[in-house]
Order: C-alpha cells, then structure tokens, then sequence
C-alpha cells in the first residue's frame, strides 16, 4: 500500500471526488476567492458605477443641439489639437531622452529619472503655478522674453500646450526607457556588423523592438493630455477658443447648463475611448 | 610531410589578406589574451569550456568590445590598432557575425531580414531584396522568405540568419557557437550547411565552439582557449589526437595525465607509475595519453608475457565510479585507490561489464606499454 494512497482514504471518502477537488482548487481556494473577491468587486464598481450614471443620467434628447453648438465644436477642436501638438513635443525630446536614462549608468541619471517623475506625483495645479513662475510676464525666463521681444506665454494656447507637455511627459518617458531597457541589446550589435551605422540602427531596429513600449506611452501621454485641467487653468486661463479646452468646458458649464456638462462629459469620454481602441487596433493589426 | 608531431606552430601570419589578430581585452575578472591568424578562405575553430573568454574574442573581433592593447588586421586593413590610435567601428569594418540564437529581427520577414545588410550599406529596397532572394536560395531556406522569425524553427532561423550574415559578403565571418542552441537533427543540417559556405574564396572564418565535432568538420586550424589564455593550436586532427589539457582530453574522451620519464619508466605526477614501449631520447616531464579502449580491466592482477617491467607498472587496484555507453562498448569511469585526481577511463565490451562490476569492490587495470603515448610538456 502506497503512503499516498492511505492519505487519500484518511483525507476523503473516495478516490474520485478526490480527484474532483484538487482539480477544482487548482489556483486560489475558495474561501481565499471569496474573501478577496469583495474589496475587488467594491473597487470595479468605484471604476465602473460613476460611467454609468454618467451615461444613464445623460439627456440623450438634447445631445444633437448641445453638440451642435459652436463653442463645443471649438473647444473639441482646440482640445484635440492640443493634445496632439503636446504629444508630438512629448515625443520629440521624450524618446531621446528615454534613450538616454535606459542607456545611462550612474549618480546623474538616477537623479534626472527622479526628476522626470515628479510630475507623476505633483498636483497639476501646482504644475500650473510653476509654470507661471517660470513663464509669466514676472516669470524667471517670462521676463526677459517679454521685454526682449514682447513674448508672452500664459493665457494662449501654446501655454496650454505646454501645461499638458508637463504633466503628460513622464507618462511617456516611463513607458519608453521601460521598453528599451526590455529589447534585447545583441540585435542592434548584429545590426552593426551588418553595415548599420548608429542612427540606421535607431531607427530601423532599436525604433521598431520599442514599438509596443512607444505606443503605450504615446497613447498614456496623449489621454492625459486630453484629460489635462488644473495645470491648463491655472497657466492658460479659460478664454474661449483659446485655451477653453473640452475639460474646461465641462467644468464651467456644469454651473450654467448641467445638461450640457453631462453631453460634454460623454463626448469627452468617448474620445477618449476611441483613442485607446484605436491605437490599439493599429498595433494589434 | 613530417611525422606528426603533437606540437604544432600556428600558421605563419598573411600579410596579403586573411585575419592577423593578437588582443587583449579585459572583461571582469577575465583577461582574455589571445593571437589569431588565418589565410584568406580558411576557417579557424575556437575552442574552451565557458567561461573561456571565447564570446568576448568574437566580440573584439566584431569591433564590439574595445581592446585593451593588440592589433586586428582583416584582408589587409588594419581595424585595432591600441598602439596607433585606431579603432574602426564595428559598422564599418566588413566583420560578419552570425550568433547563437539566430537574432533575427522579429519585426522583419526573413526576406527583409536578410536583405538589412544590402539596405544598410546603400543598396534601394528592390535590388536589396534581390540580394536577399539570392542569399535565402543558396543556403536552401527561399520558401522562407515571407515568413517572420517568430514562425521559423530553430533550424531554419539559423539558416536564414546565416544567409544574413553572408549576404554582406563579410571579409571576417564570426560564428558563436552556430549548433549550440538547436536540437540533433538541426545541428547535422546547419553544420553540414555551413560546411558548404564557409570556404569562402573572399573571406575568412572564425568559429567558436563547445563541439570538438563542429572543430573537425569545419575548420582547418583549431586554437583551444582557457581562462583567457591559448593553450593548444594546431590543425584540429593533431590537436584532437594528442590534448595537452584535461579540457580537450576530457572533450575526446582521452586519458591524459602529467607525468616524468626515465627510460620506460613513466612516472605520473598524481601517483602511479607506467611503463612505455619506446623510451624517449630525454629523460623528463611529459604528457601521458592513453585510449579508453586500450586499458584493460580485470578482477585481479593478470600476468602479462609481454610486460617490460615489474611492480607498479603491473598496473593499479581502483574502483568502478561510473558506466556510460560509448558507442558499441560501454566505458568505465576508474577511481585508482589509494589516491586522488583524474578517474580513468576505460572502455569494455557490454557482456563484460556484468562481470566486472557485479560484486566486486576493487578491480584491477592496466596500461599494454605500446599504448603509453608521451608528448613533451
């Protein structure tokens, strides 16, 4: 007689049940699935409760006028242009400089990675404060650029490009050097000995193994750049057609027309919807 | 021809074309400190257990890893030269690497794959496609072409992957460890492939290896590396008959030990004492090889009329510490007792082993003197 066998007898009746039961708990047992399946269905219902009263509470009768009207097309516009012009700066000085943190040893990287992620864990209302150091007319680089050639950054709609760069370029930073630091060095060695010189090498091998990386981050940087309120207000301002961008719109328009707000909001979100699905739909082919 | 000897000095350096490469690169703790030479066409094996500095040779050859001083000259064109201030890099040096696990791009098809290099080096798409088509073709893997690295077997990645790295027509071509990662029927096919492309009129080869088989099918002259060090070069038959470490010995399935002469008399410096057919001209150290196959195993000391001498050399008690098959025998692993280093190895036909390991605590081996085989140390 087997030692095994004489554990199953004294542990259950019979050797098929037995069976049944060690297949069933394959994974997490039951009662440990219970007791964590509560605090997560409270946390899916905080994610998914607040979109649906959203969309439920929504005066679909009034959408077509409320979208019909100019000053949302405006602030769609301005939204949508925005955040594609603050992705685009994100993505001009963000991969070199992921390519830089993933490829750079020692004290002066860790430190500038740090910095790179304070954004990450700033209130972006205090981004937009520190903008306004920095670039208002009184601003420690706003002055002189004022009074050596009457330049003036806040309340236009490069301030709002620039207010959504801020809070928005970690995101992509993070995603990209995470990615590069993942690929494989040994394909761009090889790549060299065939005759890729090192900017071939960017761009046809080293570009292409970050592509996931690089599209989840360009996707991340982009929705909160959609998504981008407080540094916006704080450094842009709220002038119509300038820096009112959609978020903005929902905002104030929450005190005159809730309606309206509740349309905007669904609008916004699917957008928002619509970028992530179709990026991914473009990396998923 | 001379006898062979088991010494052999490397081939004389090519001044004319060919690969003349003495490095030394520091890698961690390792210093690798290593001189190459081969003619143009010729293929020369690398051979060392891990750890020997091997991948980091093919790297400094690859321009990948700088040298700490040394020189690299390539079809007449000097790539290293620490003392001269030269370093050409690795993009521009003609230097083909084909690596272990294939590398291939995965975002590539093995047409676009092999067509890089062209692209890279100026040529349009279309021609370097034409290029590649020509390359997938002649290494047998055309119907390849469409398909992503991610789809090819093992096998057949290496075989496009071998096309890549030709397809630049490299005057150095690399190869680290090309067989290692594939399974037996691969390797036959991908060895018996690069048997055919690597004797390249216009280039040189370097192979390094862990397979002593890959040595002698592919190259025409074998370095063996240790700890960073040369310790054996030759034409890779001569250096596989007579090893002169216990790596190489250990690889070819030889006995070899450290040992002195005088007269017949060879006394070995872990204990023990032989007895050679053919005294040396010299009294002094020397290295002992013996064949697996010429020991003899017996359950008690047997008598031999032909022995020159007597005692010791009548042969060692040692005991059985392993058995594996070995072809058409099955081979003994040895412990002599009483002492310690290297077991021995002996091959016996299978009915015997019953016999010999049944039972029986000690046994009793012997080395027939005209099997004694000594090279100077």
């Amino acid at each position: 007689m087997s030692p095994r066998g004489r554990v199953v007898r004294g542990g259950r009746a019979g050797g098929g049940e037995v069976g049944g039961g060690i297949g069933g708990e394959v994974g997490a047992p039951r009662s440990a699935r219970v007791v964590a399946g509560v605090p997560a269905g409270v946390g899916v219902a905080l994610l998914v409760l607040p979109l649906l009263a959203l969309v439920v509470r929504t005066p679909w009768a009034r959408a077509p006028e409320v979208l019909a009207d100019a000053a949302v097309g405006q602030a769609l516009r301005l939204s949508l242009g925005c955040a594609a012009a603050a992705t685009g700066l994100c993505l001009l000085v963000g991969l070199p400089l992921a390519w830089l943190l993933a490829r750079a040893r020692g004290g002066a990287a860790a430190t500038v990675r740090a910095l790179v992620s304070v954004p990450l864990v700033l209130p972006p209302v205090v981004g937009g404060v520190a903008l306004l150091m920095l670039l208002g007319r009184r601003g420690l680089l706003g002055r002189p650029l004022d009074l050596a050639f009457g330049v003036t950054v806040p309340f236009t709609t490069a301030a709002v490009v620039l207010a959504q760069a801020f809070v928005a370029l970690p995101f992509l930073v993070v995603a990209v050097e995470g990615a590069l630091r993942a690929a494989d060095r040994r394909h761009e060695e090889v790549a060299a000995t065939l005759g890729a010189s090192p900017g071939v090498v960017a761009r046809r091998v080293t570009l292409p193994l970050v592509a996931p990386g690089v599209l989840s981050g360009t996707v991340l940087c982009l929705a909160r750049a959609l998504g981008e309120f407080g540094a916006t207000i704080t450094f842009a301002g709220s002038l119509p057609g300038v820096t009112r961008t959609l978020p903005l719109g929902v905002y104030l328009a929450l005190e005159s027309d809730p309606d309206a707000a509740l349309v905007l909001s669904v609008l916004l979100l699917v957008v928002s919807l619509a970028v992530l699905l179709v990026l991914r739909h473009r990396w998923l082919r | 021809m001379a006898a062979p000897t088991p010494v052999t000095t490397p081939d004389p350096p090519a001044p004319d074309g060919g690969l003349d490469a003495a490095v030394r690169v520091r890698r961690g703790d390792l210093v690798l400190d290593a001189a190459l030479t081969a003619r143009p066409g010729q293929v020369v094996a690398v051979l060392g257990p891990n750890g020997a500095g091997k991948t980091t040779l093919l790297r400094a050859l690859a321009g990948l890893v700088p040298l700490v001083a040394g020189r690299v000259v390539v079809g007449g064109q000097v790539l290293d030269d620490v003392d001269a201030g030269v370093r050409v890099p690795a993009y521009r040096r003609g230097v083909g690497l084909l690596p272990q696990d294939h590398l291939l791009l995965p975002h590539l098809d093995a047409r676009d794959n092999v067509a890089f290099g062209p692209r890279a080096q100026g040529l349009p798409r279309r021609r370097a496609r034409e290029v590649a088509d020509r390359w997938l073709a002649a290494v047998g893997a055309a119907h390849l072409a469409a398909a992503r690295p991610r789809a090819l077997s093992g096998g057949q990645a290496q075989r496009v992957a071998l096309a890549r790295a030709l397809a630049v027509r490299p005057a150095l071509l690399l190869l680290d460890e090309p067989t290692a990662a594939l399974d037996a029927l691969a390797r036959l096919e991908v060895r018996s492939l690069l048997r055919e492309h690597l004797p390249r009129a216009d280039g040189t080869g370097v192979l390094v290896t862990h397979d002593v088989l890959d040595a002698l099918a592919l190259a025409d002259h074998l370095v063996v590396l240790e700890t960073g060090r040369v310790v054996q070069e030759g034409p890779p038959a001569a250096v596989v008959a007579a090893p002169r470490t216990p790596f190489v010995a250990g690889l070819v399935g030889l006995n070899l030990w450290e040992a002195t002469v005088h007269g017949v008399r060879v006394r070995l410096d872990g204990g023990g004492e032989l007895v050679t057919a053919v005294a040396p001209a010299r009294p002094g150290p020397v290295l002992v090889t013996v064949r697996p196959g010429a020991v003899r195993v017996a359950r008690a000391p047997v008598g031999t009329a032909d022995d020159a001498g007597t005692g010791p050399a009548d042969g060692w008690p040692a005991r059985l510490v392993g058995l594996e098959h070995q072809g058409q025998a099955v081979r003994l692993r040895l412990q002599p007792t009483g002492r310690a280093g290297a077991a021995l190895l002996a091959d016996v036909e299978p009915d015997r082993v019953a016999a010999l390991s049944v039972g029986a605590p000690e046994l009793w081996v012997q080395v027939p003197p005209q099997e004694v085989v000594l090279q100077p140390r």
